[in-house]
């Protein structure tokens, strides 16, 4: 036995002491009927892109008035006037620049309901309730149009467990109208069982991409063709997994759909639990989910050394780049500021190719991070980031080196949602809106 | 932890909730020095408890559960940690919150140099670490745990032990 060996003991002894017996939770058990873990709120990013949606529509309707949706106009919100790009939100949506409106999800009570949302003003246009009183709406991805999603229920209520999977999941097809209302709510033929950690739809709206975790252990991504419900399966065996993308409100999109509909980005969690960005192309045969795809980009997690590709990452429309949001930890000797950045990589080299833009924060624990939406060049990006201290970085080309800014101490790191152009962060103010997909 | 046919509970849920009992604390103290933090810990030994439940009927052996446990355990916080990172939650703890119970158990310079040492380890690293240090296990228990070879529990707990050294060393 030596010192270092008496050392961890002592510590292990220790600290576990600190935790008692008499305050550990009881038992819980599975609902009646669903033997599966109980999962939290969950949405997914959307890609990006606007292209005509075309059979969608056939999917046959299923349980259109199984979920309720009502429409609801919350005016109070005032559009933010700062400006991005020297305008203002409500001028980027005016131009076309971003989308009009987003579906975010939110918890009430046991359950959850998803609203669409006015990006300008975020006035509700619409809510969508779960078909069943004690439902969740527990993830949502979308197309390209603005008008397409797809909704994710489990008829199990929201409890607060390490589950990240969706089980026994239904899908409902969520078709806009110009003004944001319901024009039609469909449940697809989509069956995929237990397990489902990420869903992406294609910017067409015709296709829906299911990853999922087997009991055997092996890993599952599924392509849904919606108008015909056929289905393609590539799978990977020993304890890889797709990652997890619905693990919180604001967790990330582990599959990504380029504008082509044939290229498919997927975070791939290897043995080591080493990530990997990987790039399927499913227009071409074969089924093996490893040896049938591309690696993009590895994701090292060096200790002192940015982390990039960190929270939810984006694949640009024409499957050229990755836009990733990555965090260079402070010295703690130095400074109380961390800082939050976003990269661009190409996927066809996995280097870096600019930096979009770094912000300080208030060094926590706790902060939430991801791109959630990004235009055909990676140019405009509506981003999640902690909230910034003043201090800002612009886009630089070629080399990507350190973010290099000014720490400056404001505490807090409430998440922030909103438009990053030419480097410059524009919150959408949305109060309370801390994650949507676009 | 073994459930006796003799003294077999009535039921599954019996059973289940008889080895909650039992187990339940060990594998969140466990699941700590995995997440980090307490509330994960146990909504990842929930988790694995909801696990067996729906597995119970393809468990052949019902005294070998509590390895499986602590696979799932396992398992279950490297989800929860990456579903963290994801999410923006980059970082284990360095030091458990000032006002913690866990805190107040750190006292003293070299457990907390312990503490941030080990969190800096990888994390097949510290797994190793809590499976061999904490539980006692043996390399073997610990190779079936974590569905790797023996020869990877012995180099990683070596690689671990002389990080932790060296770590440690250039601190004091």
């Amino acid at each position: 036995m030596t010192r270092i060996e008496d050392r961890l003991r002592d510590y292990y002894e220790v600290r576990a002491r600190a935790v008692e017996a008499d305050a550990i939770r009881p038992s819980v058990r599975p609902a009646p009927g669903r033997s599966r873990a109980l999962p939290r709120l969950r949405t997914l990013p959307r890609r990006t892109l606007v292209a005509p949606l075309a059979a969608a529509a056939a999917v046959a309707a299923v349980s259109i008035t199984a979920v309720a949706l009502g429409s609801a106009n919350h005016p109070g919100q005032t559009p933010p006037s700062l400006p991005a790009g020297g305008k203002s939100i409500a001028q980027l949506v005016s131009a076309g620049v971003i989308p009009p409106r987003f579906v975010t999800i939110t918890a009430d009570g046991g359950s959850s309901y998803a609203a669409v949302r006015s990006t300008a003003t975020g006035a509700r246009l619409a809510t969508i309730r779960p078909s069943v009183p004690h439902g969740t709406i527990v993830a949502v991805t979308g197309a390209a149009d603005d008008r397409t999603f797809v909704l994710a229920e489990q008829k199990l209520p929201v409890t607060r467990t390490a589950s990240l999977n969706i089980d026994h999941g239904s899908f409902f097809l969520l078709r806009l109208r110009s003004d944001g209302t319901r024009e039609a709510l469909t449940e697809l033929p989509v069956n995929a069982g237990d397990g489902v950690n990420a869903m992406a739809l294609s910017a067409d709206g015709t296709k829906l991409a299911i990853a999922s975790r087997l009991d055997s252990g092996s890993a599952e991504l599924r392509v849904y063709t919606l108008a015909t419900g056929a289905v393609r399966t590539w799978s990977a065996g020993g304890s890889g997994f797709v990652g997890d993308g619905l693990g919180g409100p604001d967790d990330a999109a582990s599959v990504s759909w380029a504008a082509d509909g044939r290229h498919l980005l997927f975070n791939w969690v290897g043995k080591t639990t080493d990530e990997y960005e990987r790039l399927l192309d499913t227009s071409l045969g074969g089924s093996s989910l490893l040896a049938d795809s591309r690696l993009v980009l590895t994701i090292p997690s060096p200790v002192g050394q940015p982390l990039f590709c960190q929270g939810d990452v984006v694949i640009t429309p024409d499957g050229s780049a990755l836009i990733c949001p990555g965090l260079t930890e402070r010295d703690p000797a130095n400074s109380n500021d961390d800082t939050v950045f976003f990269r661009e990589y190409s996927t066809a080299t996995g280097k870096a190719v600019r930096q979009l833009g770094a912000w300080t924060f208030y060094h926590t624990d706790q902060f939430r991070l991801g791109a959630l939406w990004t235009n055909s060049s990676g140019s405009v990006i509506i981003g999640v980031i902690p909230t910034p201290s003043q201090s800002q970085s612009g886009p630089t080309a070629g080399p990507t080196p350190d973010p290099d800014v000014t720490p400056s101490p404001p505490p807090g790191s409430s998440p922030r949602i909103g438009v990053i152009i030419g480097g410059t962060f524009t919150p959408l103010g949305l109060p309370g809106v801390t994650s949507g997909v676009w | 932890m073994t459930v006796h046919s003799g003294s077999a509970p009535a039921s599954a849920e019996d059973a289940i909730d008889e080895l909650y009992r039992a187990h339940a604390l060990g594998l969140v103290r466990f699941a700590v020095m995995l997440t980090g933090d307490r509330v994960t810990a146990e909504d990842v030994v929930q988790e694995a408890f909801i696990g067996l439940y729906r597995r119970w009927d393809r468990i052949r052996d019902h005294a070998s559960v509590l390895p499986y446990l602590r696979t799932a355990v396992v398992n279950g916080a490297r989800s929860a940690h990456r579903s963290r990172k994801r999410a923006g939650l980059l970082r284990l703890p360095a030091e458990p919150p000032a006002w913690s119970a866990e805190a107040a158990a750190l006292d003293g310079e070299d457990r907390r140099a312990v503490h941030a040492a080990v969190s800096r380890l990888p994390r097949r690293q510290r797994e190793v670490l809590a499976l061999k240090y904490y539980l006692d296990l043996a390399e073997h228990e610990i190779a079936a745990i974590l569905r790797v070879s023996r020869g990877t529990v012995s180099t990683t707990a070596a690689r671990a032990l002389a990080s932790l050294s060296k770590q440690l060393k250039e601190e004091s």
